[in-house]
């Protein structure tokens, strides 16, 4: 599906990602896991224009990324959910999902809202409140929402479950599994590996803008090595 | 690379066309005449047209100049004094410090006038000024000559009179706040008051306004606050003069007095409107200004200036031309130098009658000879007729 | 203060004080969706005025074609404008301090390109053709037909812009670049197109606001530059971020400088000339005690609401 070909990529003159290659499979749910300052957010804004690159590329489906305003990329079909200040916090809960769904037909908007409310319930009972209100987990599943709402066939999630509590968390995590099923291509960076290898298909272990493992979660799991080392959880 | 072969073409093109220019004034010799004026702001299209006129002086002399073999050429050096009393010194600075000029024809407002003045002293630079009219700047001794325009203090005595012919027990003043109108609002309550005039409610405003709604309604609760028989005076700059007479225009108050006014409600643009033209007809607006003689000289510069700009000369455009004049008759009697021509410039003055009135100096480098015309806007407000004159020398006002 | 002249200076407030809110609320709309203080707002406003001028100087004095003209040339003087200055610096990604820089140096070309055409086709202190007239009058109030044209154009111009911003699509993605430009362009808001229409809106209102301001004061290149103070004291009262509080701040701006300077006077002789200094002494006064503003001291809503 994304295929990132020797990618060196960063944020003004500092180089971060160093000649980085891996390929992310369709319909599949792929964790980028990796230590503090390992290139995992760098890479997920690389794929969205939004940062320096420096050389490589980068391809949906055989078709270059790489030039393209992050605009432009996020009408692809892809969607991006930043680690912070991913919604619109000033405005209404509503505004952000109208925001969310823009590029649609009315009648598919109407649908797609119907079939989020679903998904997401709380967000219905809030859809007057102003955005910045909402609390943690609430604020990161309208997050979600506004990038599921443009319908996209690859989602690129980063840390969506910093600083929430572990239920809350696992309530996220709920989500992405059902994202998943809907047939979406899920790229998720992730600090908690032991908790995102319950979830997804695919491992992606970065270190120092490298890739330092790849391989199912069932092998990520089972490579010791790998947990101690590179992702320094216990 | 490119550009460094640019640049040494450039540099060595103007090496040559210095050498050029310096071989060519072998035998002659260049006066600068500075010209200092207001090419932006509210005065930027006087100050432009003053420019045209001082261009014209200066063609006309350099071509008498060459006819009669003379080997001294005029050129002039101009700057923009933005019409502010800082500007006006930047743009003397800059004229003597970038060309060496000794003399320098303008600025126009007298805020500008006395802005350019330390300079001008400290540097032994003559000014000749054409229209600036405040008591303030009237200094004996000083660089400052002002050669065609006699001071205030005489029309402010013609306005005082005038006031109190018509009656006004009171009155109320808008003046625009800066040597001009503050000289002018402070001689006009000395001669009204001195001659039996009542209370005098003056309001100046900022001579940056354009909108003057707060003015016009001070001015209209003081005229109702002394009742009948206040009159109304008002100092303003052309711009502001409209902006004001545009609110007044319906108030109860302010069209229901006379007013008098200096000069800038007069312009072209006031009478176009025709609520502003009805406005002053309803108000018996009359001013009291220098009285522009016809000379012989006066149809020769209007031809002159057509000719050469294809336009109309605007008004006071001749008191540039004039003062230009005076300048360089005084620089070629005594030569480029500030020292000899400030002290030559009132004898030369004083022998020349150019396009609008005789020049004669006073004790203060000022016009002497207070010659005014006293104009009231026509009944229907299509135009301004003169209904008498007054001679501020021996401070007779006689009507026709 | 005697009625006649408190009455008097209420309606200048109001009058006056509605069109510092036309310009202020462009100046706010600037600095939310685009994080630029445009000195050069100004001169939108002057070319707006100068183009109700021109119409109305071809004889044709209906307002609303007059007004149309303004927002016209104003809305296309600030794309102009962001397209060939504002868009090539803020790709350079340069400092604030350039960028506001760069607007004074926007306003000047176009001040100074007025003065040329003004200069050579002599229009000068001119003012649109249409007369001044009593309206309304009960005692000591007296309504003229500009302030009717100005008020109420204010008010229907607030509740379009109101509308626009809070009821339309466009309105919805130009608070989402305003809060948060970097993810309007995550989710794929064309943030170029938006900047663009933003522009057009600004310069649009502004040029209406001089169309509505020439009705009262003769039309000058420098009326713009003249008022830019006065309408930035109302934007910097309002917070730069909320319409509400730009609004009083419009008419507070103008409150002072027409009731509160006439009491002063009145009462302790206070000279007029001071005018001039209100502005100044309101933009200081709001960022040494409040540098947000009315926006935080009403406490309502976020960034570009209501």
């Amino acid at each position: 599906m994304i295929t990132v070909h020797n990618l060196t990529a960063g944020y003004g003159k500092l180089e971060i990602l160093q000649d980085l290659s891996l390929s992310f499979g369709a319909e599949q749910f792929s964790a980028v896991l990796g230590p503090n300052g390992s290139g995992k957010s760098t890479l997920m804004k690389a794929i969205m224009g939004i940062n320096t690159i420096f050389g490589g590329s980068v391809q949906l489906a055989g078709r270059e990324l790489i030039g393209m305003p992050t605009e432009a990329i996020a009408g692809l079909g892809i969607a991006y959910v930043p680690q912070r200040e991913n919604i619109f916090d000033e405005l209404t809960v509503l505004e952000n999902l109208q925001l969310g769904m823009r590029s649609l037909s009315p009648e598919r908007r109407v649908a797609a809202l119907k079939e989020l409310l679903e998904l997401f319930p709380i967000l219905g009972r809030r859809r007057g409140q102003r955005a910045g209100l909402l609390s943690g987990g609430e604020h990161q599943m309208l997050a979600i929402a506004i990038a599921w709402l443009s319908r996209p066939q690859l989602m690129l999630l980063d840390e969506p479950s910093a600083g929430l509590a572990p239920a809350v968390a696992l309530e996220v995590f709920g989500v992405l599994q059902e994202l998943g099923q809907q047939g979406i291509t899920l790229i998720v960076v992730e600090q908690n590996a032991r908790r995102i290898l319950q979830y997804c298909d695919q491992a992606f272990v970065l270190r120092e803008g490298q890739l330092a493992f790849q391989g199912t979660a069932a092998e990520c799991l089972g490579d010791e090595e790998t947990i101690k080392w590179y992702l320094g959880v216990h | 690379m490119i550009k460094k072969y640019l640049i040494i073409t450039l540099f060595v093109m103007l090496t040559i066309s210095l050498g050029v220019n310096v071989g060519a004034q072998d035998d002659m010799e260049t006066y600068v005449l500075g010209v200092a004026l207001p090419f932006t702001g509210s005065f930027g299209t006087f100050g432009q047209d003053f420019e045209r006129g001082i261009d014209l002086a200066v063609a006309q002399m350099n071509a008498e100049l060459e006819a009669a073999g003379s080997s001294i050429r005029f050129e002039t050096a101009s700057a923009d004094t933005e019409q502010t009393p800082e500007g006006a010194a930047r743009a003397l600075q800059t004229i003597v410090q970038t060309t060496g000029a000794q003399v320098v024809v303008g600025p126009l407002t007298t805020s500008e006038v006395l802005g350019a003045k330390q300079f001008a002293d400290e540097n032994g630079v003559v000014i000749v000024a054409m229209a600036s009219s405040g008591p303030a700047a009237s200094i004996p001794g000083d660089n400052i000559f002002r050669v065609i325009y006699p001071p205030d203090t005489f029309s402010s005595k013609a306005f005082a009179t005038i006031a109190l012919e018509r009656g006004h027990e009171n009155m109320v003043v808008l003046y625009v706040d800066d040597p001009f109108g503050n000289g002018m609002n402070e001689q006009f309550i000395k001669n009204y008051q001195a001659s039996g005039g009542g209370e005098v409610a003056s309001f100046g405003y900022a001579p940056q306004s354009t909108e003057l709604s707060a003015e016009a309604a001070a001015v209209s609760a003081a005229l109702a606050g002394f009742g009948d028989n206040a009159g109304f005076f008002c100092v303003c700059f052309p711009g502001a003069a409209e902006a004001f007479v545009q609110v007044a225009q319906i108030d109860p108050i302010l069209t229901s007095v006379q007013w008098l006014g200096n000069e800038a409600m007069t312009s072209d643009e006031m009478l176009e409107d025709p609520g502003h033209a009805q406005t002053l007809a309803n108000a018996d607006f009359v001013t009291v200004s220098q009285s522009a003689d016809v000379t012989p000289l006066t149809p020769i510069f209007n031809a002159d200036f057509v000719a050469m700009f294809d336009k109309e000369p605007g008004i006071f455009t001749n008191y540039a031309f004039d003062a230009a004049n005076i300048a360089m008759l005084t620089m070629l009697a005594a030569g480029n130098d500030g020292a000899a021509v400030k002290s030559m410039l009132p004898f030369i003055s004083n022998h020349y009658i150019g396009t609008a009135v005789q020049a004669f100096l006073d004790e203060n480098g000022d016009q002497a000879i207070a010659s005014y015309g006293i104009r009231q806007v026509r009944e229907d407000g299509s135009g301004f007729e003169v209904i008498g004159t007054y001679d501020g020398n021996s401070d007779t006002i006689t009507y026709k | 203060m005697p009625p006649a002249l408190l009455t008097t200076s209420l309606v200048n407030s109001i009058q006056i004080g509605s069109l510092y809110a036309l310009m202020a609320l462009g100046i706010t709309l600037t600095f939310s969706v685009m994080k630029l203080p445009n000195f050069a707002h100004a001169d939108y406003f002057t070319a707006g005025a100068y183009a109700a001028l021109i119409v109305s100087l071809s004889g044709a004095q209906n307002p609303i074609a007059i007004m149309s003209a303004a927002f016209l040339v104003g809305a296309l003087t600030a794309l102009l404008s962001h397209l060939a200055v504002f868009k090539p610096l803020e790709s350079r990604e340069v400092s604030l301090y350039t960028l506001i820089l760069a607007s004074f140096a926007v306003g000047l070309i176009i001040r100074y390109i007025l003065f040329t055409m003004a200069d050579y086709f002599n229009l000068f202190d001119l003012r649109i053709g249409i007369p001044l007239q009593v309206l309304y009058r009960e005692g000591f109030l007296i309504l003229s037909n500009i302030f009717a044209w100005v008020v109420p154009t204010t008010i229907a111009l607030v509740i379009l812009l109101t509308l626009l911003l809070n009821a339309t699509p466009l309105g919805r993605e130009m608070r989402a670049l305003a809060n948060n430009i970097n993810l309007a362009r995550v989710i794929g808001i064309p943030v170029e197109r938006v900047k663009n229409s933003t522009w057009l809106l600004v310069g649009g209102l502004a040029g209406v606001a001089g169309a509505l301001w020439s009705l009262q004061t003769a039309v000058n290149p420098l009326m713009g530059w003249a008022a830019i103070i006065s309408v930035f004291a109302a934007a910097i009262l309002g917070g730069l971020s909320s319409f509400s509080g730009t609004i009083i701040g419009a008419y507070v701006v103008a409150f002072s400088e027409n009731t509160v300077i006439l009491f002063l006077n009145y009462s302790f002789g206070l000279d007029l000339a001071y005018k001039p200094a209100i502005p100044f002494i309101i933009i200081i006064a709001v960022l040494l005690i409040r540098p947000g503003g009315f926006t935080q001291l009403l406490k309502r809503g976020g960034k570009l609401q209501r």
